[in-house]
């Protein structure tokens, strides 16, 4: 004889798996998610070709998965396991000390064979420009990330690839560029030795807790760097000011869970400068005020990435000649938002390039700005992984 | 589809359940038929038609074999029974071996015939060994005949086991397919070992993948030993997990649906000797090969000789029946020799020797089996074994580094593979839920463990990053 209770759990499993059902089908499709900055699936279109080639069914598979309810708790939910099974480690990211989570970037990110032909593009453009700008007035700056620097906050054993492997890798090809193009500079001169500048302060609040980023005191010490091997006195303190304290970054957004809100703070200048986004929308100042009311907050500096963008000072459009102007061409990915703010001490004039989204060829641009100076600056992993890289020698 | 989806969690199997529940009795195997066909057609739209071939051939090949019996034919039912049985295997030998063997010729011949490139059909090795257990049952009269190809369709598209098993021999269902009986508490039943299954599959394997997967990507030559012998250990941890995981799942949805499957796992890694590891592992893979190979050979009954090399036939065909690949064949080789000697003098030794020791022989045995198995896409299989004898050093950083990360992993994979938990359970049950184990608090409790379980398997799917399907190859 069966007891009535026997009919509990069969209610309850049954409530989930409807429940859930049910829950997901009411729910509204969500286009876009803010939390992980990537468009989420939608609902695919039928059609029978795409049904027997299997598109359809993985199609509608990623659809239930991105809409799913409630998706950035439940990643959260998985994170905090996660943590309780002593996990050091979970998709790519170290649960470190003092509440960093640090991005483990793999080695085949810097051995693959992006890697390689970005290595090779940079060399070849360093041997052009430092033919047509000279030696002094063009640097590179690749940003070790944060698991070169923080080391001693990392989980016990933990297996960091050393970026600087890399990093020789491209000084040797630049140096063979500039040799066989018939130049005398050495290459070693060119590169900001940015990993020693940040190693001298790894204490400090170089790097944001949850975020890949550097913090804009990092990117000063940066900056000192790339201002001393230019034979420019550093302005003598970071200047900084605080924004927001609540910010949470990229690598939070993977896991949801963990961390700790990071400040975010702003190099306080009085330059007073005019932003040109992309040849048409004006905005002034380096700021973007308005981000630190979104989710995205890092995108205060400077208003984001742009293909093309602009900087110029507001007093002194009138002084000087077009022809003894300063003009520094900054090719970027987005660790150079809170750096430019400084470099705009040293010179009139500053145009902004970001390859992800520029099509224009950057030698034609650079003789039609007038550039004088030209600086690379990216973090050595996105570098080495940027499908767009090839743009620097067009 | 698979199990660990949330679209069978949250879609297909609500729609099928409710479906399967609410037609009358006589509907249910078409039901469930149908509801397979969507389920094996997700996957693989297109090759649906070829197991759809094998049903249709199976059904007509069975019948014509028990009509053949019936008018005293005996002749013509085993030419019958032959056709269907190259049929079958003419399906696996075209969609699994035709690149194996025009490799293997192009090798030997220094040829270099094109290799058709076919992709594999999920589950082909699992249904096709189904439906010629059917021919072979109805000629050996151990099954009766199915009249209706809606029961025989049922029985071998059935979801719950057409992907990875078990293999379900006809005989097995047979009486069930026509006459069951679904009740609540059978479905209770199912939701236990369902949700056991869920969880080993992606709480425990793909975790413990995961592991795995960090010391494979690894160059082998730069490993040390601890790290080669942990990289076995986790990979063997995943596929049982994921295994047996797959088959409680398979074995807890047919309890929901009235069927009763056979046990497929029973705790392997506690064996003490090789040919025990075996009779606990994929045993209905083990069964089926006894059953239609080993034993129709002759099995131990024509001496010592024809003995050994029917268990080397048998273990040579287990092997390829893993997957169309050199090192399948030498892992089934490599077992089809540890019994062999066991079967001459080691098992004697092992039975008088301390159990701790047949135990490590036996862990040692499959460990390697393991690392033969798993070295599939590459020709790193030797420079793992020369890291797993000390080619690389003792110890380096990466293993401290993967005891660190995966060290509670490891505990909690060590226990599962043991029958504590499942002891711990019943244990449980009738402590708090009273004689028949149906009281109230166990009920709850039950009920609330299933509720953590599912809502923390449910977080793993929605940040779905590793969920390796591992059978692609079977």
């Amino acid at each position: 004889m069966e007891k009535k209770t026997v009919w509990i759990p069969v209610i309850t499993f049954l409530a989930l798996i409807f429940g859930g059902m049910v829950w997901g089908i009411l729910k509204p499709d969500q286009a876009y998610s803010d939390t992980e900055n990537r468009y989420l699936a939608s609902r695919p279109e039928f059609s029978w070709e795409s049904l027997f080639s299997g598109s359809y069914t993985q199609d509608y598979e990623s659809y239930i998965t991105d809409q799913f309810p409630m998706r950035d708790q439940w990643i959260g939910l998985k994170t905090r396991t996660e943590m309780a099974l002593g996990k050091a480690e979970t998709k790519n990211v170290w649960l470190a000390d003092d509440d960093y989570l640090i991005v483990n970037y793999p080695a085949s990110d810097f051995e693959g064979e992006q890697a390689g032909k970005n290595r090779d593009t940079l060399a070849e453009a360093l041997a052009y420009y430092v033919d047509s700008l000279g030696e002094d007035h063009v640097r590179v700056l690749l940003a070790p990330t944060s698991s070169q620097i923080l080391q001693d906050k990392l989980p016990s054993y933990s297996q960091v690839y050393d970026q600087s492997q890399y990093l020789d890798e491209i000084i040797a090809a630049a140096g063979t560029a500039l040799q066989s193009a018939g130049l005398e500079c050495g290459a070693e001169g060119l590169f900001v030795g940015a990993k020693e500048a940040l190693l001298a302060h790894k204490e400090e609040y170089i790097y944001y807790r949850t975020d890949h980023h550097w913090t804009t005191l990092g990117a000063y010490y940066a900056y000192c760097a790339w201002a001393k091997s230019m034979g420019f006195t550093p302005v003598p303190d970071a200047g900084l000011q605080t924004v927001s304290e609540d910010f949470w970054g990229t690598t939070y957004s993977r896991l949801h869970a963990g961390g700790r809100a990071d400040v975010i703070s702003v190099y306080d200048t009085d330059t007073e400068v005019k932003l040109t986004h992309n040849l048409t929308e004006e905005t002034s100042g380096f700021y973007d005020w308005d981000a630190l009311s979104t989710r995205d907050k890092y995108a205060v500096f400077l208003g984001g990435n742009d293909g093309l963008l602009e900087i110029d000072r507001i007093e002194e459009a009138e002084a000087g000649s077009a022809a003894d102007k300063s003009v520094l061409l900054v090719v970027k990915d987005s660790f150079a938002n809170s750096f430019i703010p400084y470099a705009m001490e040293h010179f009139d004039r500053i145009v902004v390039v970001d390859l992800r989204y520029m099509n224009m060829s950057l030698r034609q641009l650079a003789s039609e700005y007038g550039v004088t100076d030209l600086l690379v600056l990216y973090s050595t992993q996105a570098f080495a992984t940027d499908a767009t890289v090839f743009k620097l020698g067009r | 589809m698979v199990f660990s989806s949330l679209l069978f969690l949250f879609r297909f199997l609500p729609v099928i359940l409710l479906l399967y529940f609410i037609v009358p009795r006589g509907w249910r195997n078409a039901v469930l038929f149908f509801g397979s066909l969507i389920f094996y057609a997700w996957g693989e739209p297109v090759y649906v038609v070829l197991m759809l071939f094998s049903t249709a051939v199976d059904f007509t090949h069975g019948w014509y074999i028990r009509r053949s019996l019936d008018a005293g034919r005996r002749g013509r039912a085993k030419i019958a029974l032959i056709s269907s049985v190259v049929i079958n295997l003419g399906l696996l030998g075209v969609f699994k071996y035709t690149d194996f063997i025009i490799g293997l010729v192009n090798g030997a011949l220094g040829l270099s015939i094109p290799q058709p490139g076919l992709p594999l059909p999920i589950g082909i090795s699992f249904y096709t060994f189904q439906t010629m257990s059917y021919s072979i049952d109805v000629y050996r009269g151990d099954a009766d005949v199915q009249k209706n190809i809606i029961d025989f369709g049922a029985y071998v598209a059935m979801f719950p086991q057409l992907i990875a098993g078990p293999i379900v021999r006809y005989q097995t269902v047979a009486k069930e397919l026509n006459d069951r009986q679904e009740s609540p508490s059978l479905f209770a039943d199912g939701i236990a070992l369902f949700m056991a299954g869920l969880g080993k599959k992606v709480l425990l394997a793909n975790n413990i993948g995961l592991m795995w997967d960090a010391v494979s990507a690894l160059p082998a030559a730069q490993l040390s030993a601890a790290a080669a012998w942990l990289g076995a250990l986790a990979y063997g941890f995943q596929i049982y997990f994921d295994f047996s995981g797959y088959s409680d799942m398979a074995r807890g949805l047919g309890l929901m649906l009235g069927f009763h499957f056979p046990l497929n796992f029973d705790y392997p890694y506690i064996s003490r000797s090789v040919t025990e590891f075996w009779r606990r592992w994929h045993i209905s893979l083990g069964t089926w090969f006894r059953e239609y190979v080993y034993i129709p050979l002759g099995g131990n009954r024509k001496g010592l000789a024809a003995q050994i090399r029917n268990i080397l036939i048998v273990w040579m065909l287990t092997g390829i029946w893993h997957g169309a690949s050199v090192n399948f064949f030498i892992w089934g080789l490599y077992f089809g020799v540890l019994l062999v000697m066991e079967k001459l003098f080691l098992l004697k030794w092992l039975k008088r020797c301390p159990r701790p020791v047949a135990w490590l022989y036996t862990t040692l045995a499959w460990l390697i089996g393991w690392a033969i198995f798993a070295s599939v896409d590459n020709a790193a299989g030797l420079p793992y074994f020369a890291a797993m004898l000390g080619a690389g050093g003792a110890v380096d950083s990466t293993a401290l580094y993967l005891l660190r990360n995966y060290g509670v992993m490891l505990i909690i994979c060590i226990a599962g593979s043991t029958p504590i938990v499942k002891r711990l359970f019943v244990r449980v049950r009738r402590a708090v839920g009273g004689a028949d184990g149906q009281g109230m608090l166990w009920q709850l409790m039950f009920s609330a463990a299933s509720i953590v379980l599912f809502v923390i398997c449910t977080a793993y799917l929605v940040d779905a990053t590793y969920n390796p399907f591992l059978y692609f190859r079977f």
